[in-house]
């Protein structure tokens, strides 16, 4: 059903938002439109029935208990939420920064290794950092390494660490006599 | 601000607490009011009101005075009354609470109007009493609830709409 243009200005009609020659025009609308008509009675029904309804006052003591209450009376203060955050954060970052900085578990040091090729061997790695073998060590080795490459990689893979520092320990005698001479 | 409001607010922040009794006093009924018409109940509506006063008790030193004492007032008012809405909600009231005498009719119209107006969502109840009961325009409503006058006019046209379709067999 196709609803009546004047139907959207009921409110204003009602509320009485209306300039004097809209009001003029609505009402005599309302003469000829009957949905229009009914609408404004059932609203103006409605404020009708709510009028109708009394609020009980409280008696005259409850507000002057009031009065004094209100100046002693307290009102639990609830922190809202982005203060609690606001103060909490700061703590946290503290306190982790603390356990960071006391943790005495395992520490990054940071180990210049020159050979790329041998960082690239865990086991060699591992060697280095637990400091059994030194750099200089690995230097040696990676000029071995050029030349017996490409089968140490198939050697160390099948040893165990022991066996690689025997290993390492035997060829760099060797290569300090094979310096000496 | 109304001339005597703003009188009496200077007075209390120069330390006499006196003013503050008389806009107490002033306002106490009023604020009542909205407070019942919106929780439809009274210990709520007691609760509330004190909940207002002390708020305003305790923040009137720091209230600007360029903007109008009652809006202010209105806003904490219209503020408490939402968020108590949100924590708390009512026992159901049923019919044989009320007093007996009363005629069958308006007993049941009472209960009508109750379930009509607690089914509106929090903020179109408040710009429909304070348009309603306490005659607000909107501008000024508007500026009691922190939203355009488009907004309260929308919540004031849905609230209407809504009541219509509650009340119908009343109508």
């Amino acid at each position: 059903m196709k609803r009546c243009r004047f139907n959207k200005r009921i409110i204003d009609y009602i509320e009485d938002l209306m300039t004097e020659q809209d009001r003029f025009a609505f009402e005599n609308h309302l003469k000829t439109c009957k949905d229009c008509e009914k609408e404004v009675s059932q609203i103006k029904k409605i404020y009708e029935i709510l009028d109708r309804e009394e609020v009980p006052m409280p008696s005259r003591e409850f507000f002057e208990g009031l009065k004094s209450q209100i100046r002693i009376k307290r009102i639990p203060y609830r922190l809202p939420f982005w203060k609690i955050f606001g103060i909490l954060a700061p703590v946290l970052g503290i306190i982790i920064f603390i356990i960071l900085f006391n943790q005495k578990g395992e520490r990054v040091i940071e180990i210049a290794v020159p050979i790329s090729n041998l960082t690239l061997d865990e086991d060699l790695n591992r060697l280095l950092l637990d400091k059994i073998i030194d750099e200089k060590i690995i230097n040696q080795f990676s000029v071995l390494e050029e030349y017996f490459a490409p089968d140490i990689e198939e050697y160390l893979e099948n040893m165990n660490k022991d066996e690689i520092k025997d290993l390492i320990e035997i060829i760099d005698g060797r290569y300090q006599r094979f310096l000496s001479t | 601000m109304n001339e005597e409001d703003s009188v009496l607010v200077k007075r209390f922040k120069l330390g006499e607490e006196k003013a503050f009794d008389l806009l107490f006093e002033r306002y106490q009924r009023v604020l009542y009011t909205i407070c019942y018409r919106y929780t439809r109940n009274e210990a709520d509506a007691r609760e509330l009101t004190q909940d207002i006063f002390i708020k305003v008790y305790r923040n009137l030193k720091k209230f600007n005075e360029k903007c109008k004492f009652f809006t202010w007032l209105y806003r904490i008012a219209v503020n408490t009354c939402l968020s108590f809405n949100k924590r708390k909600h009512r026992d159901e009231v049923g019919l044989g609470e009320y007093i007996p005498h009363q005629p069958e009719r308006d007993i049941l119209l009472k209960k009508a109007i109750e379930d009509a107006l607690e089914k509106l969502p929090g903020r179109q109840r408040m710009v429909f009493i304070l348009r309603h009961y306490q005659g607000y325009k909107f501008e000024e409503l508007a500026k009691i609830m922190n939203i355009s006058v488009g907004a309260a006019k929308a919540h004031h046209f849905q609230a209407l709409k809504k009541l219509r379709v509650f009340l119908k067999d009343w109508l």
